[in-house]
């Protein structure tokens, strides 16, 4: 540019101080407003960042409130639990006391009036509130939970308005017909009935057919659809085997223990069998014939075509080892061989072959000869002993007669007792033996009733377990948790619910506690009734030893405390958490200021920068833009 | 021989000249402040003698002032119009783009992503004890604040919208007066040139509007031989000669246009419509006003983007959401309130219940489509009873939170929409628009400095130089005063000559 005139100096002079006047203004507000932008144009991460951490701040203040009220909520039930774990243990001693011999007729008149007392104030411990809302009550916390009510058939209390447990504990003197009829009168009023699980299952399964009839095309809720079914199919068929009005709870564990029964005979028939491996290779051999057969002629059916794989595996395995072991070598000692595949194998050959009804059959003719062993040997001999009488026992036989009856029976007797000692262990006595098959024999029964006696033990070990999983999965589902966040993806459980410390179901303290007042009263026996799927009502007399009571008291005992362990790590975790929230807390306030607010040194040297960035620019225009030429002439 | 008095004619002559001098630098010293003067400068030439092909004349005759010249440069002033009117263009989008940012919230006032995290917190104090009414009635008072917020957000779009349409009437007056007066003095132009007069201050007027005119649109001009300026817009004549075409606003009546209810620029005559280029600040903001894609984002495409996150939210928050993973968390339809209503929505637009608001459209996407940011409210169904917020998952169990920790999940933690929270979502409008704003700030500083550079170099040529001036006041002075003290010589002379005469 050659030819600059007085207007473009001006103007260039007044462009400069806008810009600094500008600079200024900015500097000025940052460090006025302590905020490095004001607007997100001014720096679009720091403002998108701003947002987020903002976010995180103020998500982890409410997490530290819940923090501080699962806290609360927690020390109120832990206290509860004090309190709860101390009348336990006097009721305890009551016991120990009363069980002796030399106790007066008053002195069994105040205890009494002790164990009253104390029932009573369990059932206020349990209806303990912490700011309005019951603690032991689940999700219905506006209500007292429990209540002692007095029925037909004595006293009870109820759960949430629901019997913890109908007909566990009757006094004797009640008449049949009054327990029948009050029986099918509340059936329905049982907490946590087998009906209910059914009933809940119901639901569960029409809410997933509802879905799917929505929206036809979706495989996933078709798939949900038809495992609901299969669900409330098999809760419906637990109701028939076990009783609508048995505890779920109760229910489970029989399930459990019904499944652990028929793979334990399975276990039992293998160590125990006599048939030699070419006969059972044999006869492996043509069942995956007609299995490849069936799956031939229907390629389509995945199942058929697994059916005949696993029958392939077994019919290899046996011929394998009627090479390896010779054929005259019985299934029972090729099991204890060292070959794990041949063991699964004879296993799975032996399930899917021996019947239920064989089993059941089996397992009665062990009982009745252990019964029998039991009285001729006596109740407190060991198997070992039994054993050996027994074989002594045999020989003389053989010796008389090897052909005759008793020979035979002698073998046999001595046959189960050496399989007893392998499945008892050598040190069980012959009653005790005895007792467990008894228990063995009844579950094998039931089986088969529920299966039917044609089922293989490896089919109704199946169903069996599926059974047990979908009553233990209903149990689960019944859950009421009170949940409170306290972190990112992490909750605490605040709530212990109450029949998770008294227990339910036949097996409750109120149970215990009511049979104490029965003996306190003098008596030696007591009713328990139940009902069937059907309707029809049994009643058993039992016999009441106050020495069973202080053992059941021990378990109510170990079942409180160990609510109270749970909950005591439950509450530790909490206290961690709120120390993790506090840094986090520090840690994101401290990421929000540095992110929005100005560090103070830079800014302010920025201000000062500004103005005298400004100020040079005043003074050095004003200089220029005054003299012209014109000042110079004349 | 020359004629006796043609000393002193010659002398007048200079003295005239110098007069003219004096008189053009005195006008350029008094305007040395107008906007849009260019200087004049003399331009005199010698006169040759009297007769020509004469041996009797041998001396020149003296000075003539052939012209006053204005000192402009064409091709520059046509430059600088189009740097201009891309400046203006970006001036007027970071202008606005500035009011939308704020909308979205300043650093330290309340804005849609605070009044979100106060709804959580609420929520999740209500987790704590759903039973609590007074929880339940600051749970409801969130939730409207959070409505209103939005409401006020697209309330203040319209606003912007508005102001916008505003101001393509008011570019479109002005370019129409513009134009006429353009046109005028063009005619006034023409006249004088071809009478031989000066044209110098109304050439000068005339380039003043041009600069306006250049501000508001993308024009071209070229200089026609009788001295006026025609002038296109995208190829389409405003002016040519002494004439003008119109430009008129009419509303768009056109539903599925991009402006359908704000004004659309034709053509008077032809009724064509109107081009406004690519710059120009009515371009800018036709731009800002309707811009609704991902390449050109004006106001509708935020309000779009707003509306968008309102019904996003709704969505999530009554009927749940199936993150990317396949995990389910369920809304307030699913679960139930205190008093074992369940099916029951949190939000819906304009005070509809939930049975009303599922009855608004063919089905429930449709319904849905029917919020938007100005019109999310509260559903009347919660507003009249808050127990109908839904905490529990089944029904009977009032400290049953399971379905409220699905919610409370929702605004904060779920993946609503491919891998964004519903923060997030938010978090993308204000980016983008940050952004945007950030971007076309820069792009204007740096043409407008482009084009105040221009602006310097038009100065240079054609700007008043008070130090100049005086110079050349002086100079025309002494060649004054030298013609004076001639005007003296030659009268002595004159004096002698006629006492000569007399006896």
């Amino acid at each position: 540019m050659y030819r600059i005139t007085n207007g473009m100096i001006a103007d260039n002079t007044l462009r400069n101080i806008s810009a600094a006047a500008v600079r200024l203004a900015e500097a000025n507000e940052a460090v006025a407003s302590n905020m490095k932008i004001q607007l997100a144009s001014d720096d679009t991460t720091v403002a998108t960042r701003a947002v987020t951490y903002r976010s995180y701040v103020s998500q982890i203040e409410q997490y530290q409130e819940n923090a501080e009220s699962a806290d609360a909520w927690q020390t109120a039930t832990d206290d509860a639990l004090d309190e709860l774990v101390e009348d336990i243990t006097t009721l305890k001693e009551i016991a120990t006391a009363a069980s002796s011999e030399s106790i007066s007729d008053t002195d069994l008149e105040n205890y009494a009036t002790s164990v009253e007392q104390l029932l009573e104030d369990i059932v206020n411990l349990m209806n303990t509130d912490y700011n309005g809302s019951y603690i032991f009550g689940g999700y219905s916390t506006t209500e007292e939970p429990y209540e002692i009510v007095t029925t037909d058939i004595g006293e009870t209390v109820t759960y949430k308005g629901q019997y913890l447990s109908l007909g566990s504990v009757i006094a004797s003197d009640v008449s049949d017909e009054t327990i029948e009829d009050y029986l099918t009168d509340s059936a329905s009023e049982i907490y946590n009935s087998l009906t209910e699980a059914a009933t809940d299952a119901y639901s569960a399964y029409t809410t997933a057919l509802a879905a799917s009839t929505a929206d036809p095309t979706n495989i996933i809720l078709a798939a949900k659809t038809a495992s609901a079914l299969t669900n409330y199919n098999t809760i419906t068929a637990a109701v028939t085997t076990y009783g609508g009005t048995t505890n779920l709870t109760d229910a489970t564990a029989a399930a459990e223990s019904d499944y652990e029964t028929i793979t334990d005979t399975i276990t039992t028939t293998v160590e125990a069998s006599t048939t030699t491996l070419t006969d059972a290779a044999a006869d492996a051999l043509t069942a995956y014939t007609t299995a490849a057969a069936a799956a031939a002629a229907d390629p389509t059916n995945t199942d058929l075509a697994e059916a005949a794989a696993d029958a392939l595996e077994i019919s290899d395995a046996l011929a394998a080892a009627v090479t390896a072991l010779g054929g005259t070598t019985t299934l029972a000692d090729a099991a204890e061989s060292g070959d794990d595949v041949l063991a699964t194998a004879i296993k799975n050959y032996i399930g899917g072959t021996t019947t239920l009804s064989d089993a059941a059959a089996t397992a009665l003719d062990i009982f009745d000869t252990l019964a029998a062993a039991s009285v001729t040997y006596g109740d407190s001999t060991t198997l070992t002993s039994a054993a050996s009488s027994a074989k002594t026992a045999y020989d003389t036989a053989y010796a008389a007669d090897p052909t005759s009856t008793e020979t035979a029976e002698a073998l046999a007797t001595y046959n189960i007792l050496s399989a007893a000692i392998t499945t008892y262990g050598s040190t069980a006595t012959v009653s005790e033996a005895a007792e467990e098959a008894e228990a063995t024999s009844d579950a094998l029964a039931t089986a088969v009733a529920t299966y039917g006696g044609t089922s293989t033990l490896s089919e109704a070990a199946e169903a069996a377990k599926t059974t047990y999983e979908a009553l233990a999965g209903a149990d689960a589902d019944a859950e009421q948790n009170i949940d409170y966040n306290i972190g990112f993806s992490t909750e605490v459980t605040v709530n212990v619910e109450g029949q998770d410390i008294t227990g339910e179901g036949s097996s409750s303290v109120f149970n215990t506690i009511q049979k104490l007042l029965l003996a306190l009263n003098g008596d030696t026996s007591y009713k328990t009734a139940s009902m069937d799927s059907s309707g029809n009502v049994t009643i058993t007399t039992n016999e009441l030893s106050i020495t069973d009571l202080i053992d059941e008291l021990s378990d109510s005992l170990e079942l409180a405390t160990t609510a109270q362990a749970t909950l005591g790590v439950s509450m530790e975790a909490v206290t961690n958490v709120t120390d993790r929230l506090d840094d986090a807390y520090e840690a994101y306030s401290a990421l929000m200021t540095d992110n929005e607010n100005i560090d103070t040194a830079t800014a302010t040297t920025e201000l000062t920068s500004a103005e005298y960035t400004y100020e040079a620019a005043l003074a050095v225009g004003a200089k220029v833009i005054s003299k012209t030429l014109i000042d110079y002439i004349g | 021989m020359a004629s006796t008095f043609a000393g002193l004619s010659i002398t007048s002559r200079g003295l005239n000249a110098a007069q003219v001098g004096l008189t053009v630098t005195t006008n350029n010293m008094s305007n040395i402040d107008t906007e849009g003067y260019s200087r004049q400068v003399v331009s005199q030439t010698s006169i040759g003698p009297a007769a020509v092909y004469s041996s009797s004349s041998l001396v020149g005759s003296g000075v003539e002032v052939t012209s006053v010249d204005r000192v402009s440069s064409f091709r520059l002033n046509q430059k600088y119009w189009a740097e201009n009117s891309a400046a203006s263009e970006l001036e007027a989008e970071a202008t606005y783009l500035e009011q939308i940012e704020e909308v979205f919230g300043t650093s330290d006032s309340s804005d849609i992503s605070e009044a979100l995290d106060a709804l959580e917190t609420a929520l999740g104090t209500l987790a704590d004890d759903p039973t609590d009414e007074s929880v339940r009635a600051s749970v409801l008072e969130y939730a409207e604040a959070f409505c209103d917020t939005l409401n006020t957000a697209a309330e203040e779009l319209e606003s912007i919208r508005s102001d916008l349409n505003n101001e393509v009437y008011t570019a479109v007056e002005e370019i129409n007066s513009y134009a006429s007066q353009i046109a005028e003095l063009n005619s006034q132009i023409v006249t004088a040139t071809a009478s031989g007069a000066s044209t110098n201050e109304l050439e000068d007027a005339r380039d003043v509007l041009i600069d306006e005119l250049s501000s508001l649109a993308d024009i071209s001009v070229t200089a026609a031989d009788d001295g006026s300026y025609t002038i296109t817009v995208d190829g389409i004549t405003l002016v040519k000669g002494d004439s003008y075409n119109e430009l008129e606003c009419y509303t768009v009546t056109d539903s599925t246009s991009d402006s359908y209810g704000m004004y659309g620029i034709r053509w008077a005559e032809s009724g064509d419509d109107f081009d406004a280029g690519d710059s120009g600040a009515l371009a800018g903001y036709l731009e800002m006003r309707d811009g609704s894609t991902a390449d050109s984002k004006g106001v509708v495409y935020y309000m779009n983007q707003l509306d968008e996150f309102a019904q996003t939210f709704a969505q999530a928050l009554n009927e749940g959401v199936t993150d990317s993973s396949g995990t389910t968390y369920s809304g307030n339809v699913d679960g139930y309130g205190l008093d074992d209503s369940t099916g029951i929505r949190l939000f819906t637009y304009d005070d509809l219940t939930s049975e009303e608001f599922e009855s608004s459209g063919s089905d429930l996407e449709d319904a849905y489509s029917n919020i938007t940011a100005a019109n999310i409210s509260v559903s009347k169904d919660v507003q009249d009873d808050t127990n109908k917020i839904a905490a529990s998952s089944a029904s009977g169990e009032e400290s049953n939170t399971e379905n409220l920790d699905d919610i409370i999940s929702i605004c904060s933690s779920v993946n609503v929409s491919g891998t964004s929270t519903l923060t997030d979502l938010y978090n993308v409008i204000v980016a983008t628009v940050g952004g945007d704003s950030a971007t076309t700030q820069t792009a204007y500083a740096s043409k407008s400095a482009t084009a105040t550079y221009i602006d310097t170099s038009r100065t240079s040529v054609s700007g008043v130089s008070s130090d100049e001036e005086t110079i050349n006041l002086t100079t025309y002075q002494s060649a004054y005063a030298a013609s004076a003290s001639m005007v003296s010589a030659w009268s002595e002379l004159y004096d002698t000559t006629i006492s000569m005469v007399d006896d």
